[in-house]
């Protein structure tokens, strides 16, 4: 049997409706049928009901007004009392049952077991209209929009999980907080396709006071189911139940799925019938919005350069403004770029390496329904937004227009092309589809939330710029080590300039997502602490920023102060947030400033915030950041090296000097150093110029250029004995300990971070701030005359334990 | 069927009073929340003995708050809600006065509206839906899910692959069928006609069709519409879905021999000279719009006529000008001419004498090229020869 549960408040004429359309049922089994009296004040009201009580299959309750929760409840506790009830219909007292509908509640609790309740078709009556309940289950529309409207059959078992309605939503979308509620306890629903349910719509009905109060509740609804919208559950849903991207290679095969290396392969056929399923029911199809042609060869490069699926992103983010994107490959730097704008010139189609069509623009082309008109509408009809990629020695394969061609002419063969799509479609309205940016709502920055990630944790590092500087080597190193304990880690590189690194600084990383803007890099916010933040680059390209973030479990923020300005769209989804400071910087004027005083502004969205030595960690708990939030990671060598320790040697001592030829690096005092001992020692010279003011540089040093790789960095330092570095400012430099590493002595300025490196005479010699260059040429000319010295120095030096390893303990012991 | 009590009364004294269920006060003084099963009390007597407890008891607070009078006897609370019972039963014969003249004036209304559709222009066919034929087939008891909702639904044709006969009915996915079984007569391969007595009216619902039939059913094209395809089959039965207007009754829509209905999507595709007669598929009409001279000439070929016959050709003028529509049965010649006024609608008749295939030749004249003018289709009525 079944309960039919009715709660009555302010309809005593119309419920009488609601009640004869149960007890008129044509066949099906036995019901009770259950009339809550919500304390309604209307003595019509009584007298109806009661009228109604005598009859042997309805029973009548009365409460004190609670409202329509509270009444269901009531109801569904007087039904439960019966152990023979199988299931529990909710019918509003204005709204209708067909006569049929018993026959079929029981059909569908004999036939469709795994389903924890069944909801209509939206026919409406009053208000004339009929609309698609989708005809197929997705909680990602049911997350979207309550497509399952309160009139429906609910399993005696969903109720038996301990779930009812929630008072606290007086308001309404009581109906969709239960449905959620069911989700949560592992049941999903059943879109019923048949007509069994009647709406009355009035245009002051209850749901009508819901929408007018659509931000709030749903507010309320979100609070309430974090497991749904505040972790990962309705990306991946959306993902897996709306795949983005019908992607057709050059050699004829064709893939559906949200994430380009592991879409399903799907036949001709398949393809073509969802083509025609999608322009025949758009609002019921799950036919991806966007078709990417190109060749197979091409997406393994791109995947194994890892950039496959930042591409597929930006691929995505583009066709936002205009219906097609090609992309062009050329050999290079790891790089995606787009252009600012889009233009009219679709013979760019015919060139490119990679063309993505929105399916709005496909399908305006088959209209044409022969095969040259559409070709030329899909040309000539199109706006275009270039994208440039480039990566390493990639294999571009055949252009992907005849694929194009080929997936068009699969279309107009196909015996459906004949059919009139439009005599298929669904006599009822549309029902609503979730696109992207619905489901964005509950993502970062109002981008699509992306395909679900294998086994975690995942950490991601959002840096500005990538090269081979100190800061990335520390983060390579790092992502190394946290790698070898299980760690996945994902590399954001949101800038300006290339990436300029060698291939080994990506291995640590499972994937690469770069972003490439000028406003990426505007330092001209407004100030804090006396340095200045950066400045918001506008919605837009923040979500395409945030957007492939949400699928990490930590966020490390190595001075991307963009990102700061967002970065509580991916707390409210629960990851974790760190950022990572290695130094303050200096003014010409002496004053100290760097991203440590723009983190101290945006310390309360950090769960942590990691520092490169001791020294740091002390000054921004001195600048009031809780200890609790501070991990220090010191730094060890950037790089992972064979060479150690080397044998005593006679002739003149070698001298080097590593890094910028900027005011920081006082590159100026090794010259004076050098042209005081020239003559004696022997000294090499390594940088560029960087910022501010050129350095005088004399010919006779004859300076190396900046180097790129882990075996030039190991040949400088075989090169050299002692390292001189006679900076202004340092944190705790990876160059003092990768040149200790490799048994070189390293004499540095007592700065930053620097004594936690060197133990003067023991490990190093530290110079005084305020007398470096008197003080190096006099350490350097005693340990030109005692190598003893300098062999004893360097061998106390090297032979530290790996920090990185250290590193990552301490970090998934503190985050993860 | 048995009924419950009706007539309640919740007291600290048993009343002796035939037919009226007795509850004791008691057990409900010291209830917390309370949840009444069945009808309410009409009235409450509290006793002296408990007055006190039932002063701040939650009992009192649900009956005040559920309109339940608290008395001194049950003789005036019996008689004051006789008065009551009488007043709503003088306010629901009023109430259904009301309804019964609104229905007279909708019975009217329609009744007029039917007239003058029949009278003035035409009963409207429309084709919801046409899939064409293929050489697929499927035979024995194919049930078919139709593509439209139930309002105005009349007629479906079935295409059979040769003579036989059987029998349709229109029914729902679940529950009882909206028809009798209606019988198929099929003379060789082609459509055959399954007709309900009047378009379906009420509320919209979900339609399928199941056929019995000794003929072979013919196919549509395949499509991947899965819960589209005939049952037993991987396409949909070729169909063609008529809708009318709900409830009304409608000429017979048979091709040949009687009066009969010929809708735009049924007539050939006409040959036009000077403008455009294109077929408007959601109206099922043609929409014609001459050159830029005004005129227009276009001719629908091969109009079967069993015998003598009056051609009524039914339009519509949209524009703010006159039109003159001229029809014959000869090129060149001008058997009728038609002044269509602005925005009406007009029949145009032409009569055959003989039985035969007719093609019949339309003139459109306006004064200027923006004039738009529908043809809904033409109806042959046999005429006594």
């Amino acid at each position: 049997m079944i309960a039919v549960v009715i709660p009555v408040w302010h309809h005593p004429v119309l419920v009488d409706e609601a009640v004869l359309s149960c007890l008129e049922q044509v066949g099906g089994p036995a019901a009770e049928i259950i009339l809550v009296n919500d304390g309604c004040d209307l003595a019509q009201t009584r007298a109806s009901l009661e009228g109604w009580a005598a009859h042997p299959n309805v029973t009548l309750l009365t409460q004190i007004n609670q409202g329509l929760s509270a009444a269901r409840n009531t109801g569904v506790e007087q039904a439960l009392k019966n152990p023979a009830c199988r299931g529990v219909f909710l019918l509003d007292a204005d709204n209708m049952l067909d006569p049929h509908a018993f026959q079929l509640f029981e059909k569908l609790l004999d036939n469709e077991p795994e389903s924890g309740w069944f909801y209509p078709q939206v026919d409406m009556f009053g208000m004339e209209v009929n609309y698609s309940n989708g005809n197929s289950w997705a909680l990602s529309r049911l997350a979207s929009i309550n497509c399952s409207d309160a009139g429906s059959l609910v399993r005696r078992e969903v109720f038996e999980s301990g779930l009812r309605f929630d008072t606290a939503f007086k308001q309404g979308f009581e109906d969709w907080d239960f449905w959620l509620g069911a989700v949560e306890r592992g049941f999903t629903g059943y879109p019923v396709i048949e007509s069994f349910f009647r709406y009355r719509k009035r245009p002051e009905s209850m749901v009508s006071g819901a929408n007018r109060k659509d931000v709030l509740l749903r507010g309320q609804l979100r609070a309430k189911h974090k497991w749904l919208y505040g972790q990962s559950r309705l990306p991946d849903a959306w993902n897996a139940e709306y795949p983005r991207f019908c992607i057709i290679s050059t050699d004829g095969g064709i893939k559906i799925g949200s994430n380009p290396a592991t879409a399903r392969t799907v036949s001709s056929d398949e393809f073509v019938g969802e083509v025609f399923h999608q322009r025949a029911n758009p609002a019921e199809s799950r036919f991806p919005p966007i078709m990417v042609f190109c060749a197979p060869e091409l997406l393994d490069g791109l995947k194994d350069a890892k950039i496959l699926d930042s591409l597929f992103y930006q691929i995505e983010g583009a066709l936002r403004h205009a219906p097609v994107a090609v992309v062009s490959i050329t050999d290079g730097p790891r790089s995606i770029r787009a252009h600012g704008k889009v233009d009219d010139d679709g013979t760019r189609l015919l060139e490119a390496d990679i063309i993505a069509l929105s399916m709005h623009h496909l399908n305006a082309a088959l209209d044409k329904e022969d095969m040259a008109p559409i070709i030329s509408y899909l040309i000539e009809g199109a706006t275009v937004l270039p994208l440039e990629v480039s990566f390493e020695a990639p294999t571009l394969g055949d252009k992907p227009m005849g694929a194009l061609m080929d997936a068009v002419g699969a279309l107009l063969v196909s015996p459906m092309a004949s059919v009139p799509f439009q005599q298929y479609a669904n006599w009822r309205s549309p029902v609503f589809a979730p696109i992207a940016k619905d489901v964005a709502v509950c993502n970062a920055g109002g981008r699509p939330a992306l395909a679900p990630l294998g086994q975690g944790p995942h950490v991601g590092f959002a840096i500005q710029v990538f090269q081979f500087g100190g800061v990335e080597k520390c983060l390579v190193a790092l992502a190394s080590a946290l790698q070898k304990q299980g760690v996945t880690c994902h590399l954001f590189v949101y800038g300006v300039d290339d990436i300029n690194a060698a291939e080994w600084m990506f291995e640590p990383f499972e994937k690469i997502w770069i972003l490439k803007n000028a406003a990426l890099r505007e330092w001209g916010g407004s100030r804090y602490m006396g340095t200045n933040d950066a400045e918001h680059p506008g919605e837009m390209l923040m979500g395409d920023m945030l957007g492939p973030m949400t699928q990490m479990d930590v966020v490390v923020n190595c001075g991307a102060g963009v990102l700061n300005h967002e970065l509580v769209e991916l707390r409210a989804r629960g990851i974790k947030l760190c950022a990572w400071e290695h130094i303050t910087d200096s003014t010409p004027y002496g004053r100290s400033r760097g991203t440590p005083y723009i983190t101290l502004g945006y310390e309360g969205l950090f769960d942590r915030i990691l520092t490169c030595s001791q020294q740091l960690t002390t000054r921004m708990a001195a600048f009031g950041v809780p200890e609790a939030k501070l991990l220090p990671l010191p730094n060890g060598p950037g790089f992972e090296s064979a060479v150690s320790a080397r044998p005593k040697r006679e002739g003149p001592l070698r001298v080097g000097f590593l890094g910028r030829f900027d005011p920081q690096k006082k590159v100026e005092r090794f010259v004076e150093v050098a042209e005081a001992l020239r003559g004696d020692f022997e000294f090499h010279l390594c940088g560029g110029e960087v910022l501010g003011k050129p350095a005088r540089i004399p010919e006779w040093l004859s300076p190396q250029p900046p180097l790129k790789s882990r075996a030039e960095l190991d040949a400088f330092y075989a090169a050299i004995d002692v390292l001189l570095m006679p900076s202004r400012d340092e944190g705790l430099p990876l160059t003092i300990l990768e040149a200790q590493r490799a048994g070189v002595v390293v004499l540095a300025t007592d700065v930053g971070a620097v004594a936690e490196a060197i133990s003067d005479g023991e490990s190093g010699i530290l110079l005084d701030p305020a007398n470096v260059v008197p003080q190096a040429i006099t350490a350097l000319q005693a340990l030109d005359n005692d190598r003893n010295l300098l062999a004893q120095i360097a061998k106390n030096a090297a032979g530290k334990p790996d920090r990185w390893q250290q590193n990552a303990t301490a970090f998934i012991k503190s985050l993860l | 069927m048995a009924q419950k009590h009706v007539i309640r009364v919740l007291a600290s004294e048993m009343a002796p009073i035939e037919g009226v269920e007795h509850i004791a006060l008691a057990p409900w003084l010291a209830a917390g929340d309370i949840v009444w099963e069945g009808a309410l009390p009409l009235c409450a007597v509290v006793g002296a003995a408990d007055a006190a407890a039932f002063e701040n008891s939650a009992l009192a607070r649900f009956l005040a708050a559920s309109g339940v009078e608290v008395v001194g006897s049950f003789e005036s609370a019996l008689s004051a809600a006789l008065v009551v019972e009488k007043q709503a039963t003088a306010t629901l014969r009023a109430e259904s006065a009301a309804l019964r003249q609104d229905f007279m004036r909708l019975q009217q209304s329609f009744a007029e509206t039917e007239d003058f559709l029949n009278a003035a222009f035409a009963p409207v066919f429309t084709c919801a839906r046409a899939w064409e034929p293929t050489e697929g087939a499927v035979s024995g008891a194919v049930s078919q899910r139709l593509p439209v909702g139930s309002i105005g639904l009349v007629a479906v044709d079935i295409w059979a692959m040769g003579a036989g006969s059987g029998q349709l009915r229109f029914g729902r996915l679940t529950g009882p069928s909206f028809s009798e079984a209606i019988a198929l007569e099929a003379k060789g391969a082609g459509w055959v006609r399954a007709m309900l007595p009047t378009p379906l009216a009420g509320l919209a619902e979900d339609v399928v069709i199941r056929v019995e039939a000794d003929f072979e059913l013919g196919l549509s094209l395949p499509i991947s519409l899965d819960y589209m395809h005939a049952s037993g089959a991987s396409a949909p039965l070729a169909l063609r879905v008529w809708k009318g207007l709900p409830g009304c009754r409608i000429p017979e829509m048979e091709p040949r021999g009687e009066r009969h209905v010929l809708p735009a999507s049924n007539l050939p595709a006409p040959e036009v000279q000077g403008g455009t007669a294109k077929l408007m598929n959601g109206r099922d009409a043609y929409s014609l719009h001459p050159g830029h001279d005004g005129k227009m000439d276009f001719v629908f070929r091969g109009i079967e006529v069993a015998g003598a016959a009056n051609i009524a050709a039914y339009t519509q003028n949209f524009g703010p000008e006159p039109v003159t529509l001229s029809l014959a049965a000869t090129e060149g010649e001008v058997a009728r001419r038609n002044m269509l006024p602005p925005e009406t609608h007009v029949q145009c008749d032409l009569f055959i004498a003989d039985a035969g295939k007719v093609d019949l030749h339309f003139k459109l004249r306006a004064a200027s090229p923006l004039v738009s003018v529908f043809l809904r289709g033409v109806e042959i009525i046999p005429m006594a020869e």
